[in-house]
């Protein structure tokens, strides 16, 4: 009978919903709280790093996106920086400039 | 009775244990048999399909090729995304249909932005004979069709492509708008065929093809660079991140290469070629070579060849792969090896004998001999009068009597210069042929072959090879290897450098490439190659014309090599030498080739020519060169204080007197008129005077002193 007795107590106190108080839980209370905290905070970090992770996912490609701008626009120019290219602008335009004819002078 | 109570018990507890044995093996067979199913037969649902694939995947990361520049770091060649564009016709078509209460009116505002789109992407796309009424039957007759892959354009850049994002359903979701990019990854070459065999040519960095030529094909390794890998996730929100957790396999990008081509220089050279064969419909290629002197980095190398259509293309390597009998531009190789040695002086004079080498009857008179016989009425030639008229004669004789008896003396010299191996080159080309000197050892070799290599026959030697020997005598003896990559360089930083390097420390003494360069002054100034007289800076160099061997197919009929039946010759002319002569800065060579012709086309006449094009341009275009101004002198003061600027229609004329040209044009041009100016200097009159006033647009003349 006597080792009923503590069973039956623990089976009443779960239905009786004071199981941890039985078991002098609220002594662990701040463990608990801090431990729930210690959760709640890395969810919370997780989600907002999944959430700065995004921003740098959209940045990545928009700085990609840019990187490709950058890179066919300075083929363009590379392009039209020929001596040839230039000399045939300058003719199409009817400039006066011309390619020189003797090297630049240089002032000592 | 305890006993049997007992047994009883224990009878009972195993029944239950079988029982449930029994039910665990019936779950474990019924799970086996399932995962068999759910593995080779079963299908999920394809509207679940994406719960049941995992949230992570692995992405792949391409490398970026590294670019190509040129010695001043001016882009060669660089990796760049172009992009074609599909479309999903049918997309939302389907839902649609389905949605009874507003499925009809949301098709109907799909085919209006369709129509928008139709009418716009000519606008963007500028296609030749692509309106507005094609890209409307395109996209309706794909839509009634269902397809969901139709090609719009292909090959756009990205500026294209972001102004196609902004146009009507291409604005959308792709399961909305039905846009669909795919990116390739091209090589672009913003100087087009400029150099095209120096840095060769690639379509794009997943190109495996291991035909690639020049620069390209030989630093492949270096250029291509390493896939990565990491691992991507979906979030809450449906949005691809970087998964942190797991393995990521760095991408390593290709390093870029830097080339010692000028590409201002490859340009000058090029453009001069082109212009001088293309008056010559018998030229049917030709190539240049600018080395550095101090360096021998190849500043320029231009191969052309007329392909199929008669147009001049980047073919094949001629300058670095192509050995040929290089013809008279061997004398000076010649006039070395006899100088160093101290066989003769340019002042030794020896019997012109008509030309005529009677110890050697199969060679044919020399008419360069009658020539100068009768022109200077002696029977006398010394050896620089010889070399400037380019006397087969004269060097025959010469290396006739001093080699005769020991040929392989000379034939060592030769191999000294390093004419008889082909050197490492660091550029990748299929079919390069090899150098050849005759062997004196050989039993075929005969007195003949001796007097022939003295003047460029009987040997092949590469353009390069000619070019690397001048540039040698060009700096004072030291032979330069010729290089055309300088250095390998992350983002601007150095990785690893290609120093300069030494082939021979010295071919022959100051004193002969000294002597030697003095002759060869005397060749551009009275010689062969006289068109060179009027260049703007003085060049030493020497011309030569070979004829070429032709292939038995070139000459049926007929046993000379050199010609075929009809007496018809292949030529190969030359211009080499190098400038400022007196202080050598580029050595630069010119061959042009010639088709089956029955006249001659001469070293001294389109190879000297697009020499001195390519001499006077580098020359306008160099500073170093320019005159050198003291710092201290009487400038007239120039104060532009009185000058009133502004586009207002009553600006009267400036006082631009005691202004310099470009102060002078500024302040015309910005008070709206045009200028005329002669002279130089500083301005001292113009008309009209100052103060006056000139309708907008008309014309002020200055005069500058």
């Amino acid at each position: 009978m006597s080792e009923k007795k503590p069973r039956f107590r623990l089976l009443k106190a779960i239905i009786n919903g004071d199981i941890l108080l039985l078991l002098r839980a609220d002594r662990l209370l701040p463990y608990i709280l801090y431990f729930f905290i210690l959760g709640w905070i890395s969810i919370w970090i997780s989600y907002k790093s999944e959430q700065t992770m995004t921003i740098v996912e959209k940045n990545k490609l928009e700085l990609e996106s840019l990187k490709i701008y950058h890179a066919q626009k300075t083929c363009e120019f590379v392009g039209l920086d020929r001596i040839s290219t230039i000399e045939q602008l300058l003719i199409e335009n009817n400039s006066e400039v011309k390619a020189p004819e003797k090297p630049a002078g240089i002032i000592k | 009775m305890i006993k049997k109570t007992t047994d009883r018990q224990n009878q009972r507890a195993s029944d239950v244990l079988t029982l449930f044995h029994v039910v665990f093996i019936g779950l474990a067979i019924a799970s086996v048999i399932s995962i068999f199913i759910t593995q080779y037969f079963w299908e999920p649902d394809p509207q679940y399909i994406t719960y049941f694939q995992p949230s992570r995947k692995k992405q792949d990361i391409n490398p970026d090729r590294g670019a190509i520049i040129d010695h001043n770091g001016k882009l060669l060649a660089m990796s760049t995304p172009m992009y074609d564009i599909y479309m999903d016709c049918y997309v939302m078509k389907e839902a649609h249909d389905k949605d009874s209460k507003k499925g009809k009116e949301n098709e109907d505002k799909w085919i209006a932005k369709a129509y928008e789109l139709a009418a716009r992407l000519p606008q963007v796309l500028k296609e030749e004979g692509k309106n507005e009424e094609y890209y409307r039957n395109l996209i309706i007759d794909g839509r009634n069709k269902k397809r969901k892959y139709v090609s719009i354009v292909k090959n756009i850049d990205h500026g294209v492509l972001l102004q196609l994002k902004e146009l009507p359903l291409f604005n959308e979701k792709q399961t909305k708008g039905g846009l669909i990019v795919e990116k390739r990854e091209t090589r672009q070459y913003p100087y087009g065929d400029l150099a095209g065999r120096v840095i060769g040519y690639v379509k794009h960095n997943s190109d495996t093809n291991s035909k690639h030529i020049g620069i390209e094909g030989k630093y492949d390794y270096i250029l291509h660079g390493k896939k990565g890998a990491e691992w991507k996730k979906v979030t809450d929100k449906r949005a691809m991140i970087k998964d942190v957790d797991s393995n990521i396999v760095a991408v390593e990008h290709g390093f870029d290469i830097r080339s010692t081509l000028d590409i201002d220089i490859q340009d000058i050279a090029d453009r001069a070629l082109r212009k001088n064969i293309a008056v010559e419909e018998d030229i049917v290629g030709g190539c240049v070579v600018i080395l550095e002197v101090e360096t021998g980095a190849v500043r320029a190398m231009v191969n052309l060849q007329k392909n199929k259509q008669g147009e001049f293309k980047e073919i094949f390597n001629l300058a670095a792969g192509r050995p040929a009998e290089p013809g008279s531009v061997f004398k000076a190789v010649t006039l070395t090896t006899l100088l160093e040695d101290g066989k003769v002086k340019l002042e030794d004079k020896m019997p012109t004998n008509h030309g005529i080498m009677s110890d050697m009857p199969k060679f044919k008179p020399d008419n360069y001999i009658t020539t100068y016989e009768q022109r200077n009425h002696t029977d006398k030639i010394s050896v620089i009068d010889g070399f400037k008229i380019s006397s087969n004669y004269v060097f025959r004789r010469l290396v006739k009597d001093n080699y005769g008896e020991h040929p392989e003396r000379f034939i060592d010299r030769l191999h000294a210069y390093n004419f008889g191996d082909a050197y490492e080159f660091d550029l990748k080309e299929y079919g390069f042929g090899s150098p050849v000197i005759p062997d004196p050892s050989n039993p075929r070799w005969t007195i003949y072959d001796l007097a022939n290599v003295s003047i460029g026959y009987s040997t092949s030697v590469t353009p390069l090879q000619v070019a690397t020997f001048y540039n040698a005598i060009a700096n004072d003896g030291k032979m330069m290897k010729p290089y055309v990559v300088e250095s390998i360089e992350d983002n601007g930083k150095v990785l690893q450098k290609f120093e300069p390097v030494i082939l021979n420390g010295a071919i022959c003494s100051k004193a002969t490439a000294d002597t030697l360069t003095r002759a060869l002054k005397m060749v551009t100034l009275e010689g062969t190659a006289k068109q060179l007289k009027n260049t703007k800076c003085i060049v030493a160099g020497k011309t030569g014309t070979s004829r070429m061997h032709l292939l038995p197919e070139e000459r049926p009929g007929s046993r000379d090599p050199y010609e075929d039946i009809e007496g018809r010759k292949k030529h190969q002319a030359t211009f080499v030498g190098f400038f400022p002569a007196d202080e050598p800065q580029y050595t630069a060579i010119v061959v042009v080739y010639t088709r089956l012709i029955s006249h001659n086309v001469y070293g001294g006449s389109i190879p000297a020519l697009t020499f001195k094009d390519i001499a006077d341009e580098l020359w306008a275009y160099s500073p170093e060169w320019g005159d050198r101004l003291k710092s201290r002198g009487e400038v007239p003061q120039m104060l532009a204080d009185h000058i009133t600027t502004g586009n207002s229609s009553d600006t009267p004329i400036p006082d631009l007197t005691g202004l310099g040209l470009r102060d002078a044009i500024f302040a015309i041009e910005n008070n709206g008129y045009r200028c005329r100016h002669t002279g130089t200097g500083h301005v001292t009159s113009q008309t009209p005077s100052a103060g006056e006033k000139l309708k907008k647009g008309e014309t002020i003349t200055i005069t500058l002193q």
